[in-house]
């Protein structure tokens, strides 16, 4: 199993002193980013099914759309760029798409 | 009592032309000099076994800077064997514990590095990589992104719809970009291979490790007969002309590492890579550093030697994103688990396992689940 600890070793979040707050703000936020960029494609899902209301449609969409700048000021304001909350995990490519 | 040294082979030629190489030092600083048998000559040179012996190697491999250094100083005798005589590249780190070992290794593989020396002959490798351009460089008024947000202020009415809107086809040209960018180099790739000799397909490297930022969609080596490589380097800005929607990247002449054996061309591709300025492993590679062939003794069996160029290498696919993924998957649900160490100045404190069901809610509903709160 060395590529399991070769995996564990590469991706471990080290939080030393300085850096402490960034390092697992970047962990929460990948994974919040993760779950937005989930729910943005499975509510573009939703809304091709036809099964939501115009008015599910523009609430939904307002809140993907709060969410989203909310995301960039939360980015900013830890000096976290987009790439920042992107893992490659390896044989199963990135965890989100390169834009 | 003297240091104990291995042999560290770098080519085999057919004639013993490349042994005169005068000053030319090794890896380890020692002096290159040749050893032959069955008409084979071996390039090879002494290195001290505590910093190029199997255990050390292994230690050492993962050190970056180290292995650069390595990689440099093979590639310079290779280079200049090669300008004496068509060589046959090994792979780094390939070190046998006597001359004794190097000719029985030429003895048992004489016939296969025969055959290949006769078919790369006096032949080149030229390396070629294709990036993908992002969409808004292409083409920057067809998805608009900027105008439509301007659009819709806040109060407007439908905002949230156009939002969605937005986004949809914001996220469906990025499909088309990237479906159009890996049909160019599909294209691209056909193009060279008609003009080389042969060619070899190694696995597109991960943006991590190229330090682009645009993900990598071909990397492809090409063998190409001496005094091609103008033509062929005109052939492929030509192709970049035609195909805006590709980044085309021409290195070399290499010797022809890719060529060389008839198995693990990745190998000596990336040592290739590492050769070009930058260090670039690939990521197949990056789980298990050792690969490259660290033979201190070698009883395996000559594999036999693949022929000609009937067998065409798959084109690597897409690499897709984790999130597309569990979005085309959701209707059936599916587990996430993994593991985190998180380390407080350098200490190991806390492993979290994670383990999560993660299924969308009208898959669930379908199935009957009871969803309770979730279905608003």
């Amino acid at each position: 199993m060395t590529s399991g600890r070769e995996f564990q070793r590469r991706h471990r979040i080290d939080a030393d002193p300085e850096s402490v707050e960034r390092g697992l703000v970047s962990l929460v936020l990948t994974v919040v980013e993760l779950l937005r960029q989930l729910m943005e494609r499975q509510a573009l899902r939703r809304v091709d099914q036809g099964t939501l209301t115009d008015e599910q449609v523009e609430n939904i969409g307002r809140t993907l759309m709060a969410l989203e700048d909310r995301m960039a000021e939360l980015r900013e304001h830890f000096g976290l760029t987009r790439e920042d909350l992107n893992l490659d995990l390896g044989p199963l490519g990135p965890l989100l798409p390169y834009d | 009592m003297a240091e104990a040294t291995g042999v560290w082979v770098y080519a085999i030629a057919e004639t013993a032309g490349p042994a005169s190489l005068g000053e030319l030092r090794g890896v380890g600083g020692g002096p290159v000099r040749p050893v032959g048998a069955v008409g084979l000559t071996a390039v090879v040179a002494d290195v001290a076994l505590n910093t190029y012996g199997e255990s050390a190697l292994r230690r050492n491999l993962e050190d970056l800077a180290w292995l650069e250094a390595t990689a440099r100083a093979h590639h310079q005798v290779i280079d200049a064997a090669g300008q004496l005589a068509p060589v046959l590249p090994m792979g780094l780190a390939t070190v046998y514990s006597d001359d004794a070992g190097v000719r029985a290794m030429l003895a048992e593989r004489g016939d296969h590095f025969r055959q290949t020396l006769r078919r790369i002959g006096a032949r080149r490798e030229w390396g070629v990589k294709a990036y993908e351009v992002p969409p808004s460089e292409v083409s920057l008024s067809e998805t608009g992104r900027a105008p439509a947000r301007a659009a819709a202020g806040p109060a407007a009415a439908g905002a949230g719809a156009a939002y969605l809107q937005r986004r949809r086809s914001e996220l469906s040209a990025h499909k088309d970009a990237r479906r159009s960018a890996l049909l160019s180099a599909q294209q691209v790739h056909a193009e060279l291979s008609r003009l080389a000799a042969e060619n070899r397909m190694h696995a597109p490297q991960a943006p991590q490790l190229t330090g682009i930022r645009e993900p990598m969609i071909l990397n492809a080596a090409y063998l190409l007969d001496d005094g091609q490589g103008d033509d062929f380097a005109a052939a492929v800005s030509a192709l970049a002309e035609r195909y805006p929607g590709v980044r085309l990247e021409l290195t070399g002449p290499w010797p022809p590492y890719s060529f060389a054996g008839p198995e693990a061309g990745a190998e000596r591709a990336s040592a290739a890579e590492l050769l070009g300025g930058k260090i670039c492993m690939g990521t197949q590679r990056a789980a298990d550093p050792v690969r490259p062939a660290v033979a201190v003794r070698q009883d395996r069996p000559a594999p036999a030697p693949q022929r000609g160029t009937g067998r065409e290498p798959a084109f690597p696919a897409e690499r897709i994103a984790l999130v597309d993924l569990l979005d085309r998957v959701l209707a059936g649900g599916v587990v996430v688990a993994g593991e985190v160490t998180l380390s407080i100045a350098d200490v190991d404190m806390v492993t979290i396992s994670l383990r999560a069901l993660v299924t969308s809610v009208s898959a669930l509903a379908e199935a009957g689940g009871d969803f309770g709160e979730l279905n608003r």
